[in-house]
């Protein structure tokens, strides 16, 4: 059932294993899990919920010392009390002593619950990984196994044991734990198919190492962590079933004390002692609670999981990272532009402190006119871009600046507004083709969404203005490409169904993040042809993001190139390319293998772009830069107008003449 | 889409012809004597002997196995040991308070479950927390224990609703609302919050998939973003949850039945157990067993029409 298999990442079922753990010599195995245990014990309702199980546990194990009350002496003169000195937890409908009744009942329950989740991690992992290592029938077999047990409910079938076999707790709790395997058969199975496919298992095989200690030796360390996550959730859940039978009255059968038991002897006294109902409610409450909680803790590693960190109003503002910047002129907006970016800044805020990704980006785009955004990954230039759009990921907000589109400045708006924006004004098409538009929509019908939406049109129109735009994107059979799924067709098309979805609002910009980064070469080179053709035939401007000069020398008019999140060289495309006036557009320009000199290494970028919170204080470049002076490093450089365009470099005439120079090396090479 | 349901019912019968076999062998190799359950401790070993070879009990496993699977086949359980009445007709006598209590309890599940597990992930911060906060709570509440509770507080004390008792929904609407309020909750609360929990988690990654942003980027309203294209990814790994809740369902109302003393399946199948009546236990795995899995094929159709991954591949 591929359904079932799909079920890794809730939170009943088992965790999928981090993919990438599985290589690892002992030390390293040994340190992650160290780290897994010094983790838990970073999380304080991880480390009270681990205290509240052992100290129970401990509690059940010496009642005889803890709770030296017999819980079997009745005294009826002293029947259902409230607690005092002498019943800590008061009394029962027969005078029996609560406290002791709980922690005597206690070892039926946790003792079965722990007995029933070792017999289900004894009987799962084997099978699991026998299904995962030789596939093929037992596979079938096994995983039929697991959904037996899955389609029946538990209680029904320990029922049936108890029937068969007699009340009896150990029994029944040896049969939940089998009825329970399901979930570390699952988990074994998945681990064992995962480190099958890693290339030493064959290479064991060809040293003759028999498949056993092959599992033994690779599966086991790998499995751990999730492993314990599986035994706390099935304890827990364990737990549960067993008070469910014994509030039926099975499993120990009165009068021996046992959590679910004197559930229902609070149901009878309902009317006459409903206090009855508190303790054995809190404990097992408790007791499942840390189960789960510790589950969760031992498992936070998967997506989901992680805390997103709540900010109450009374708790300390974040830190804000110190980044310095420069006080750089800002140019008046030009009256033509489509947008006009002025002093743009985005932040993001995480769980140690706030800090910017974008800062002060200012330019501007003509109607009509192709704006590269160029530079590394990592240099604020796909946060510009969204930006645009008014669309930050969560976490990050833009906190100065303004985005003037046709006029008006879309910086604060609210989503509503927001949207009159999107789709019609500006719109976005972004790196990933296949996993740009929503897979479980067809194509046409997402067209016809956003067409209905855009223009109020309706049925027969809807679907011609889908073929329209489908055939204006280029796409071979557009009718057959509307009925299709993204899954169905290959990444140009995607990219071309993502484009013409953009188009469905008939926008004036278009945003095209890294458009082609995905493609196969010869693909990207239809896609940039197909933008270059909308930007004619439909007058579009378009703002092409992207680490590919070459992308920029073919489409674009003009190129602002970012690093650490600040526009460091902005011009015409001739000059940029021709002579650049700041260091890093220059070594970007000689990392392109087109520009290699022949017989000489490619001139790779020394060093990598620095994260948000360190960038330097002077020039950010200056670490990677081989002009940095110490003047480069002393103070932030403000972005100026030299030789015909802008440029936040301050030995731009030594750039220059190394340039001149490096031009005649090649001539001569 | 024809194929991928065939293959599911396919599926379907094959797992209720497992389930039905491994029932059976669980009972018919039980070390109890039943006739001491019919008889009475005291009867003698002729009378055994003879109930023994009436009821067929001498006959090898195998052979009973073939003559039960043949009396299934025409809709005949057996007879209970106790009353002398046909297995079916009991266990269809009781069925609907179950099929009640558990399809009330699904649907009661899934909608406040997918409800409230989406504004989670999609509001985030406080509401964020004290959704999940809450239904990591309610998760480790015993149902049975929360039933109670509920007697407590809204019958025995507040006088609300009635502590027990059941009217059946085509007698009277009104009447078997305040009947099943309390059941249903009881029953439901625990699974929603296992639904909460896995509505917020699959929204989460789905809020974190590109096309939701391409979505938004076209300038559709929020509400079509989120609960049409977010909800129907989403809805793909909840679908698995709620099956699997369904059956925990089942198995609740074993132990509701009991605290609110309906007359379902639950009850029967524990005061069967207390008597050893091992036709009836039978009977009621196999009816269980056929309900959920029934219900595991809807949840597959469903599933397929939702993910046009599952059922183009």
């Amino acid at each position: 059932m591929t359904r079932a298999r799909m079920t890794q990442a809730s939170p009943t079922a088992a965790p999928m294993p981090q993919a990438g753990t599985t290589q690892g010599d002992k030390k390293t195995r040994a340190r992650r899990s160290d780290n897994a245990l010094a983790r838990l014990l970073r999380r304080p309702g991880a480390v009270v919920a681990l205290a509240f199980l052992v100290l129970l546990t401990f509690a059940v194990i010496f009642a005889d010392v803890v709770a030296p009350i017999n819980p079997l002496t009745q005294d009826l003169a002293r029947a259902r009390e409230l607690p005092s000195a002498a019943h800590w937890l008061g009394t029962d409908g027969f005078g029996r002593d609560i406290y002791s009744r709980l922690i005597h009942g206690g070892g039926a329950t946790l003792g079965g619950a722990a007995l029933a989740a070792i017999v289900a991690m004894a009987i799962g992992i084997p099978l699991g990984m026998l299904g995962g290592y030789f596939r093929g029938w037992v596979d079938t077999v096994v995983s039929r196994f697991a959904d037996v047990f899955q389609a029946l409910p538990t209680i029904v079938i320990l029922m049936a044991v108890i029937g068969a076999f007699g009340n009896n707790n150990t029994v029944a709790m040896v049969a939940l734990g089998v009825a329970m395997c399901e979930g570390f058969i699952r988990l074994a199975r998945a681990m064992t198919l995962q480190v099958r496919r890693e290339l030493y298992v064959d290479a064991a095989s060809v040293a003759g190492i028999t498949p056993a200690s092959i599992l033994v030796r690779h599966v086991f360390p790998n499995i751990r962590g999730p492993l314990l996550v599986q035994l706390s959730i099935t304890a827990g859940a364990a737990l549960l079933i067993q008070a469910g039978l014994g509030f039926l009255g099975l499993g120990t059968p009165p009068p021996a004390p046992s959590w679910g038991g004197m559930i229902d002897e609070a149901s009878d006294l309902i009317y006459l002692h409903p206090w009855l109902l508190v303790p054995t409610g809190v404990i097992m409450i408790l007791s499942i609670l840390s189960f789960n909680v510790l589950g969760d803790a031992l498992a936070s590693d998967r997506p989901g999981g992680m805390l997103a960190g709540v900010r109450l109003p009374w708790m300390k503002p974040l830190p804000i990272a110190e980044q310095h910047v420069a006080n750089s002129e800002t140019l008046p907006a030009d009256p033509k532009a489509v947008v006009s970016v002025r002093d743009l800044s985005v932040s993001f805020t995480d769980r140690s402190s706030t800090f910017a990704v974008v800062q002060n980006v200012s330019f501007d785009v003509m109607p009509g006119e192709a704006l590269g955004i160029v530079g590394e990954s990592g240099c604020g230039k796909s946060v510009t871009a969204k930006a645009l759009l008014g669309l930050i990921a969560p976490g990050g907000k833009i906190t100065g600046g303004q985005v003037v589109i046709n006029g008006a400045d879309v910086v604060g708006l609210k989503n509503r507004e927001l949207r009159k924006v999107r789709g019609t004004t500006i719109a976005l098409v972004s790196q990933e083709p296949m996993v740009a538009l929503d897979p479980t929509f067809t194509i046409g019908a997402q067209l016809r969404e956003s067409i209905a939406h855009h223009t109020g049109r309706k049925g027969r129109e809807l679907n011609d203005r889908a073929l329209e735009l489908l055939r204006l994107v280029g796409m071979p059979d557009p009718a057959q490409a509307a009925a299709s799924y993204t899954f169905q067709v290959s990444g140009g098309m995607a990219q071309r169904a993502a484009i013409a979805l953009a188009l469905t609002g008939e926008p004036d910009v278009l945003v095209a993040d890294e458009p082609t980064t995905a493609l196969d070469v010869t693909v990207q080179a239809e896609i940039l042809d197909l933008l270059r053709r909308l930007r004619e035939e439909l007058g579009l401007a378009v703002i092409i993001v992207t680490h590919d000069l070459g992308v920029i020398a073919d489409l674009c008019d003009r190129a602002v190139v970012m690093y650490a999140g600040q526009v460091i060289e902005q011009g015409s495309v001739d000059t940029l390319l021709t002579t650049p006036t700041h260091p890093y557009t220059r070594a970007l320009l000689a990392s392109m293998p087109s520009n290699a000199i022949p017989g000489l290494p490619l001139d790779a970028i020394p060093g990598a772009v620095p994260a948000p919170r360190d960038w330097p204080e002077g020039c950010r470049f200056a670490p990677r830069c081989a002009f940095a002076t110490d003047a480069c490093r002393s103070a932030p450089v403000p972005i100026v107008v030299q030789h015909g365009g802008l440029s936040r470099c301050i030995r731009v005439d030594e750039v220059l003449a190394a340039s001149q120079v490096r031009t005649k090396e090649r001539n001569i090479a | 889409m024809t194929l991928y349901i065939l293959r599911r019912v396919g599926i379907t019968v094959l797992m209720v012809f497992i389930v039905v076999t491994l029932a059976f062998f669980l009972v018919a190799l039980m070390p109890n004597d039943v006739t001491s359950a019919i008889l009475g401790p005291d009867a003698t070993r002729e009378a055994r002997d003879a109930l023994r070879e009436e009821m067929g009990l001498n006959d090898p496993a195998l052979v009973r196995y073939f003559s039960f699977i043949g009396g299934l086949i025409q809709g005949d359980l057996g007879t209970s040991y106790v009353s002398r009445q046909p297995v079916v007709t009991q266990v269809l006598d009781r069925m609907p308070v179950t099929l009640t209590l558990s399809i009330g309890g699904i649907i009661l599940t899934t909608v406040l479950g997918v409800v409230l597990g989406v504004i989670a992930a999609t509001r985030g911060g406080w509401v964020d927390s004290a959704i999940r906060g809450s239904a990591g709570v309610v998760q480790a509440i015993p149902n049975f224990w929360l039933a109670v509770l509920l007697v407590l507080v809204f019958a025995v004390n507040l006088k609300l609703l009635p502590a027990s008792g059941w009217t059946p929904l085509t007698e009277d609407p009104m009447e078997f609302f305040r009947a099943a309020t309390l059941p249903l909750l009881a029953i439901g609360l625990a699974a929603t919050a296992a639904v909460v929990r896995q509505a917020r988690v699959a929204m989460l990654d789905v809020q974190a998939r590109d096309y939701m942003q391409t979505l938004r980027a076209t300038g559709l309203p929020e509400w079509r973003v989120i609960w049409i294209h977010g909800l129907r990814n989403a809805s793909i790994p909840v679908l698995t949850v709620i099956g699997l809740q369904f059956v925990a369902l089942f198995g609740g109302a074993v132990l509701i039945e009991q605290v609110f003393a309906l007359p379902g399946v639950g009850s029967l199948v524990v005061a069967s157990v207390n008597v050893g009546d091992m036709p009836m236990i039978l009977g009621v795995v196999v009816a269980l067993s056929v309900v959920i899995l029934l219900m595991n094929l809807l949840i597959d159709i469903l599933y397929g029409v939702l993910n046009p991954k599952a059922r183009l591949a």
